[in-house]
């Protein structure tokens, strides 16, 4: 096992760092975010020698790692007080995490609006779709989670249907079509 | 096919892995299920949002910041360490002072040989040699006119009188009847409750008076009318209060 931190960062962290990425970026939709969310998992594994060092799939590891630095972030935005824009500091950056105008710009309406449906689930939804779409099937994405298949599937199946009715109501479509066992 | 079917490869299985005649029976479901359709193209098209642009240098700015983060944790772990150090060499300090004087009441003075002051009989002060990590000696008769020799060990800083003395081996009758006073009768007790109980269980008038002073009204008009019972007032904390109630609660009872 690599002793030092930047070893264990070349051995076990760079390698999926741009899948990490990727999946940050398919979490929050922010290229700053993501980055951040990256930044924050790759201290974790480099500063937890027994986490990262003892387990056989480093990948797991770290997408876990990088759900519970998501889920924790999102939380903490929730909870973050608002202040007037009087009483802001001038020189405080404000972040939003919703998409910047030039990555909205280079979207076509479609992905926009998809974009905007999947902002509105619900955080352990969006774990699971984005880790589906990376094309982890239930087996993996219980051991990366650690809940049962079960409950996987019950929630995944949940958040397609949540996706489909928020992408209804930005495009004005009705959702009764899309109602479950619901078939025309 | 039908839609747990379709639900099926939606959670486990990617569209590049199915096989043509799976590709088959997945198109005829979707073309009579519209709910199934959409939750194909919403996967397909959610899968394929990858748009994301990876920043220039993101992998370098992630290394730099780890060294940098292992760089001030082990600045900080170095303090730490300093810090314990520091803490366990106190600690030790701290517990081999109060060890010493445990065993010694006044350690660093009873480690050397030192001359004590050691008050001995009448509250006169003596000199005695004190060898180191030892404790002083005393030797001198009873005070109470028995004969034998009283030898204790005191402390450095010992201030007994001659009849807290003799409360350490002194065979002397009156050491073994009463409460610790170790005087024959019509020996004044100090003004403490603990000689003013044994003067009680020696039946010594003076001290009687001495007691009963501050006794409620119908006890003392026992006290003067000879009526009290030396044998209720019996030495110990917690008995001879309960007696003198009783007594004036009789008293009272008796005047009504």
């Amino acid at each position: 096992m690599p002793d030092s931190t930047t070893d264990r960062f070349d051995t076990l962290v760079a390698p999926h760092l741009r899948m990490l990425l990727r999946v940050a970026y398919r979490l929050v939709r922010n290229t700053s975010d993501a980055q951040d969310l990256v930044q924050d998992t790759c201290i974790a594994a480099c500063e937890n020698p027994a986490g990262i060092g003892a387990t056989e799939h480093p990948v797991r590891w770290l997408l876990n790692v990088l759900n519970r630095r998501f889920v924790d972030r999102t939380r903490r935005q929730k909870r973050a007080s608002f202040v007037g824009l009087e009483e802001a500091d001038a020189a405080t950056q404000l972040v939003c995490g919703q998409p910047g105008p030039e990555e909205l710009l280079s979207r076509s309406d479609a992905e926009r609006a998809l974009i905007q449906a999947y902002l509105k689930l619900e955080d352990a939804q969006r774990t699971l779709l984005v880790l589906r779409a990376e094309g982890y099937d239930l087996t993996e994405i219980e051991l990366i989670t650690g809940l049962p298949k079960e409950v996987l599937r019950a929630r995944l199946h949940r958040a397609r249907r949540s996706l489909a009715r928020h992408m209804d109501e930005q495009t004005g479509a009705t959702p009764a079509a899309l109602r479950i066992g619901s078939k025309t | 096919m039908n839609c747990s079917d379709i639900a099926e490869t939606l959670d486990n299985r990617n569209v590049e892995e199915l096989g043509t005649s799976e590709r088959r029976d997945i198109e005829a479901h979707l073309a009579a299920c519209p709910t199934c359709a959409r939750d194909w193209e919403l996967h397909k098209a959610f899968s394929a949002l990858t748009d994301m642009q990876e920043p220039a240098g993101f992998p370098a700015d992630c290394r730099a910041l780890i060294a940098a983060g292992a760089d001030r944790s082990q600045r900080v772990r170095s303090r730490l360490v300093l810090i314990g150090v520091f803490a366990a060499v106190a600690a030790a300090a701290a517990m081999l002072t109060a060890t010493l004087w445990q065993q010694e009441r006044i350690p660093l003075a009873a480690v050397q040989d030192t001359v004590a002051p050691v008050s001995v009989s009448g509250g006169a002060m003596a000199q005695i040699a004190v060898p180191a990590g030892q404790k002083p000696t005393v030797t001198e008769p009873c005070s109470g006119g028995c004969g034998n020799t009283l030898e204790r060990t005191c402390e450095v800083h010992c201030t007994c009188a001659a009849s807290e003395l003799q409360r350490n081996g002194c065979s002397h009758a009156g050491e073994r009847r009463g409460n610790r006073c170790g005087q024959q009768s019509g020996h004044q007790a100090p003004e403490s409750s603990r000689h003013q109980r044994a003067a009680v269980a020696s039946g010594v008038e003076a001290d009687r008076r001495r007691l009963c002073r501050n006794l409620p009204e119908p006890a003392r008009r026992l006290r003067d009318q000879n009526q009290w019972r030396h044998g209720h007032a019996r030495p110990g904390f917690f008995r001879w209060p309960v007696c003198l109630r009783t007594e004036a609660r009789r008293t009272n009872a008796e005047g009504r």
